[in-house]
């Protein structure tokens, strides 16, 4: 059994295409690693999760946050700091945990850098994550620190040698040379940066060439350099969020977020939410955990000890509403100047805040600020889906919540070239 | 009731204790054969302590200024509904036969905070956790019950202009609103768009003032006056906090289940109401509270009000003294403000803004967005 890459997803930060600025910056490396987690386990992931491996800028609370925001408590979710070696290193560890009965998942995040308060349009915020499991199309072999990159013969064999083994002049694996990203491109080094291992690997598993066949990749990380052994044994599925226009994933085309960290310290007086209860009550504010029950068929949101339909609290079962294709029934758009003071930084920012009250397909309501579309732009009979975000800080840290976007098409079908 | 004070409201430089002091004088100095404070021996506050000022014990603040210092004072406090509430706890003290004299007494000091401070707190009586997280205030709130009305009946916005039109009207009649001049319909609607679709004069300023009354039990009442106002009938409930918990967008229960339970302890009904001070923070809330209370079918407010019907001098007068709209809605006051003008209107003493006959009057007061309303039916003690 192989363990290997078996599907990808790339996601980018969510805008419109015109000469706006894309709206809000409630978008950040904790929500776009969300988002591609949450993405590649679509009908397609048939095994549980194992492991989660994170390689991104610091996220505070980012091991309890994620394992909360995928549903899952508990799940064992690894930082590594946002370096292409760690990568490899979150790679093989996320090889070593997945089986037979489970997978993996790896998640790298790649900022632009926000300017002058601003989010700029063009710089390269992408989150990319790789599910592993058994029969994955892509092998990491091994990794070889400290070639130099500028290879040689020599030392391209020596290094392939080391990775491969015995390698035959008649037939040498093949090896390419990563290109960095042009410095400037955002607050990631450019040698440090996920995304465009992912574009090369992605390009090697769709060339023609035997299969199985030894694949390397020479490029930097940091100061140092390295080669990255791989076994490529077919293309893998390859999807990608956040773009309008479709096609391959043009790497840097679009930027956008903010780094998770720490926001600035804003006291709180009032309509308040204290930490503890912002924490305990994320299943309910992230993913709509709401109880079902047996007797009445009614839902009761949020969650509560018995039934807010009958009253009975014998068949209610913990099920989460669908966050997907809610109906708007009431939309608002708020001026800047009648929004709570928590938001005046947004506002100062991208303006007017439209507020909608949605009903879920099970039929609770949600009250959700609308993002990734002008305010105003969303009308009562209309869909929108429900999606993670930042929405404030408070007390040294940043708040997420639910907020609504217009609902996309169905998730695109995997592109049939690639599987 | 047997007496009744008022002060100015709007942006005053009165402070708090001062427009209390101000109110509960005027009130005591109001009852016809006068009225001792040693004689009070329940007392009720209602103030939301808006930004901040005095948040806990403010009873003590009305003991002192009212010079009442040994009389127990409870603070009330339900958002914008607390005056209501607190004139319902003044009556259900007198029938539980613990009080033969009760002060009631409602404050609101907003203008004197800086903006943030004031928009920070314009938003503390809504749902924290949903509706303040998705960025609203109360403007945002009424404008999504303003958007799911015109999606169930139809645009509203020429009515919902008309009710500006009409409270402003009132008004300017009356010297203690915050708003004494008169506006149009296109006034209203080229002001400029503060929640979609309510604009900067579909909605209530931010107000300074103080309103207070004396409640006397029926059996002692006319020791203090000949012409007494009687509660007849005073019903309150509660509803979920949010919007999204509610049965229905498009009516407030609170407010049809505290009607209900008003007219069965009145024990007269609907028709013979002369005049109906109701809660208008927003004019969406004219019309959900006149469809509420039962003096329109659901949807058909807006008509009511475009006929001038709603006009003083029309079938069905309402909010005579401009309402929260046009007098101005200092939060804790609000629900004892209302009383007042019952007072002043039945005892035939409201000036320019008088109802003509006006025998029976109907105050409605909201808390939030409905989440708790009252609904007080006052009379002149003939039989109806």
């Amino acid at each position: 059994m192989t363990i290997g890459i078996r599907s990808a997803v790339t996601v980018l930060p969510h805008g419109r295409d015109s000469d706006l600025p894309i709206e809000g910056d409630d978008e950040d490396a904790f929500t776009l690693a969300v988002e591609a987690v949450e993405a590649l386990r679509g009908p397609e992931a048939e095994r549980p999760l194992a492991s989660v491996h994170f390689v991104g800028p610091e996220v505070p609370d980012l091991e309890d946050g994620l394992a909360q925001a995928v549903g899952r408590p508990g799940l064992s979710v690894v930082s590594h700091a946002h370096r292409r070696m760690e990568w490899f290193e979150a790679v093989a560890a996320a090889s070593r945990s997945s089986g037979p009965a489970a997978e993996a998942v790896v998640v790298a995040v790649d900022l632009s850098e926000p300017r002058n308060g601003t989010i700029p349009r063009r710089g390269g915020t992408s989150a990319s994550a790789i599910r592993l499991g058994p029969d994955g199309a892509i092998r990491l072999v091994g990794t070889s620190e400290g070639t130099e990159v500028r290879g040689g013969a020599d030392a391209d064999r020596s290094a392939l040698t080391n990775l491969f083994g015995a390698v035959s002049p008649s037939d040498p694996p093949g090896i390419e040379s990563l290109v960095d990203p042009p410095s400037g491109a955002g607050s990631t080094e450019p040698s440090e940066r996920i995304e465009p291992i992912l574009n090369a690997l992605r390009a090697a598993s769709l060339a023609p060439r035997a299969s199985p066949s030894r694949w390397a990749l020479r490029g930097r990380s940091g100061a140092g350099a390295f080669v990255a052994g791989f076994e490529l044994l077919g293309p893998i599925s390859w999807r990608q969020k956040g773009f309008e226009s479709g096609g391959a994933p043009q790497p840097g085309a679009r930027g956008g977020g903010a780094p998770a960290g720490r926001p600035p310290y804003t006291v709180s007086e009032g309509a308040y939410v204290p930490r503890a209860t912002y924490r305990a009550t994320r299943p309910t504010r992230w993913r709509l955990a709401a109880a079902h029950c047996g007797h009445c068929d009614g839902w009761s949101f949020p969650a509560a000890p018995s039934c807010r339909h009958c009253g009975r609290s014998d068949r209610l079962e913990g099920r989460e509403l669908a966050r997907e294709g809610l109906r708007v029934e009431a939309a608002t758009t708020v001026v800047p100047g009648a929004q709570p003071t928590e938001f005046d930084a947004q506002v100062a920012r991208t303006g007017a805040i439209e507020v909608v009250l949605a009903r879920t397909l099970q039929g609770p309501l949600v009250t959700l600020q609308v993002t990734d579309a002008p305010a105003g732009s969303v009308a009562v009979g209309e869909r929108v889906d429900a999606v993670l975000r930042r929405l404030y800080p408070m007390e040294g840290e940043w708040r997420y919540g639910l907020k609504a976007v217009p609902a996309g098409a169905p998730p695109p079908e995997p592109d049939p070239a690639t599987g | 009731m047997v007496g009744g004070g008022h002060t100015r409201f709007g942006a005053l430089p009165e402070g708090p204790r001062e427009l209390l002091r101000a109110a509960v004088d005027q009130a005591f100095a109001s009852v016809d054969r006068g009225a001792e404070r040693r004689s009070v021996e329940e007392a009720f506050l209602a103030t939301l302590g808006f930004s901040g000022w005095q948040l806990g014990n403010p009873s003590a603040v009305l003991a002192d200024s009212a010079g009442i210092l040994s009389v127990p004072v409870t603070r009330l406090e339900n958002a914008c509904a607390s005056g209501g509430f607190a004139v319902r706890a003044g009556v259900r003290a007198i029938e539980a036969g613990s009080a033969d004299l009760v002060l009631v007494a409602g404050l609101e000091k907003m203008t004197d905070a800086p903006s943030a401070r004031r928009r920070y707190w314009l938003g503390v009586s809504g749902d924290t956790e949903w509706e303040r997280a998705s960025g609203l205030t109360f403007a945002g709130v009424y404008g999504l019950l303003a958007s799911a009305y015109g999606a169930a009946y139809g645009d509203p916005r020429e009515a919902l202009a008309e009710v500006a039109v009409q409270n402003h009207a009132h008004g300017a009649l009356n010297p203690n609103a915050q708003f004494r001049r008169a506006v149009s319909r296109e006034d209203v609607l080229a002001s400029p768009t503060v929640a979609d679709p309510l604009r900067l004069l579909d909605c209530c300023g931010v107000t300074d003032g103080a309103a207070a009354i004396l409640l006397a039990g029926a059996d002692v009442a006319k020791r203090y006056t000949d012409t007494p106002v009687f509660v007849d009938g005073a019903g309150a409930a509660s509803d979920a906090l949010a919007l999204q918990d509610r049965t229905s967008l498009t009516s407030l229960a609170a407010t049809r289940r505290a009607a209900d339970e008003a007219f069965r302890r009145a024990g007269w009904g609907r028709d013979q109401v002369d005049l109906i001070e109701l809660h208008d923070c927003f004019t969406i809330a004219e019309l959900l509270a006149l469809e509420d209370l039962g003096f329109a079918p659901p949807g058909h407010a807006g008509k009511l009000v475009l006929e001038g019907a709603t006009r003083l001098g029309g079938s069905l007068p309402v909010n005579p003294d401009g309402g929260l709209k046009a007098k101005g809605h200092p939060i804790g006051a609000t629900g004892v403000s209302q009383a007042y003008e019952a007072f002043v209107q039945l005892r035939r003493a409201a000036g320019a803004r008088q109802v003509r006959g006006a025998e029976r009057a109907l105050a409605h007061n909201v808390g939030g967005s409905g989440a708790s309303a009252t609904v007080t039916l006052f009379g002149t003690g003939g039989t109806p």
